[in-house]
């Protein structure tokens, strides 16, 4: 077979895609070239092969449990971002009271800074990672597209 | 060609236009009808490039998830699938990069392909026709086993394909021609014996 065009064709042809002005190209060089016909019928066995295997439909059951799966995945995620965002609060006003309030001795204070900024260290080092490998996440670009 | 394993609860473009609109208004129950309706096909295609049931069926749930966070993104009126598809195939790339060792697509680590089945109407040799088909896809590129599965085991439209696989039609044509020929030869001895 010569044109490469129609090899790519045949695949249309095969799977009843092509417009009519292709399909008559296609069936034209089907009736004059044996290559090209051998090879369509080499891949219409292929398909005939494969045909039959579609996706399995689920039953009801197995579909209700992968929904509770999703659900409770969505679910937790919102779990998550309040516990997240109400330990943040606490903490702030915690962290606040601690250092204004007059009774802790300033070493006691002292010691309860360091382990603010340490937290804070911390919690920056994992945001700055996040920041490095989400601009490089497929997703996340496939997602603001 | 199209819909093929698409459980029939979410049943027209109409009612699954007006469940998305739901959704995008924070309706999880219609989310529920969405998630039944693909549910079969996502874990399909994430055991397709996973090659792994039990992962597939966890990645696919959680790209399920990301897109209920996304939905509000969705274009009403476009096709669902396409836009999943993309979703559930970046999840099933992030999940492969995560553990990259045992998730390796090499055609060297593939299994070899089973022997053809003696009567291939039957429900057992159908199972091992089914065998020997996915020994053979599993030693083609991801690139290839991809756009064979949209269009053997999902039967979707070159248009869904395009769309799915964000090409145009004519690379789908060229795309599943060289498919075709590299399972073609994966699979000649399944092949000669149905001759």
């Amino acid at each position: 077979m010569s044109d490469p065009d129609l090899r790519v064709l045949l695949m249309g042809y095969l799977d009843g895609e092509l417009e009519a002005a292709d399909r008559t190209r296609v069936e034209r060089a089907l009736a004059s070239d044996p290559d090209l016909k051998r090879e369509y019928e080499e891949m219409r066995k292929l398909k005939e092969l494969t045909a039959g295997f579609a996706v399995d439909e689920r039953s009801d059951a197995e579909l209700e449990m992968f929904w509770t799966g999703v659900y409770n995945r969505m679910e937790r995620h919102t779990a998550w971002m309040l516990l997240l965002f109400g330990f943040t609060g606490v903490v702030a006003a915690g962290a606040y009271l601690f250092f204004t309030h007059p009774w802790p001795h300033w070493s006691v204070k002292l010691a309860g800074a360091c382990g603010l900024v340490g937290t804070l260290l911390l919690l920056w080092s994992v945001w700055r990672e996040r920041c490095r490998v989400l601009p490089h996440d497929r997703y996340h670009r496939e997602v603001h597209r | 060609m199209g819909g093929a394993g698409r459980n029939p609860i979410v049943p027209g473009p109409e009612e699954e236009t007006r469940a998305i609109a739901a959704c995008q208004r924070g309706d999880r129950d219609a989310y529920g009808l969405i998630v039944k309706a693909y549910a079969a096909r996502a874990v399909d295609v994430a055991r397709s490039i996973l090659r792994d049931a039990a992962l597939a069926e966890d990645v696919a749930q959680e790209a399920f998830v990301r897109a209920f966070r996304a939905i509000r993104r969705f274009k009403l009126g476009e096709p669902f699938y396409p836009w999943l598809y993309r979703i559930l195939k970046n999840c099933c790339l992030s999940a492969l990069k995560r553990r990259p060792a045992e998730a390796s697509l090499d055609s060297e680590d593939a299994p070899p392909v089973p022997a053809a089945p003696s009567d291939p109407s039957a429900p057992a040799a159908r199972k091992e026709l089914r065998a020997a088909i996915d020994a053979a896809m599993a030693t083609l590129s991801e690139t290839h086993r991809e756009i064979l599965h949209l269009a053997h085991f999902e039967e979707l439209a070159y248009k869904e394909i395009a769309a799915c696989l964000r090409i145009p039609i004519g690379t789908v044509m060229s795309r599943l021609w060289a498919a075709r020929q590299a399972l073609k030869k994966a699979l000649a001895p399944v092949v000669e014996h149905h001759e």
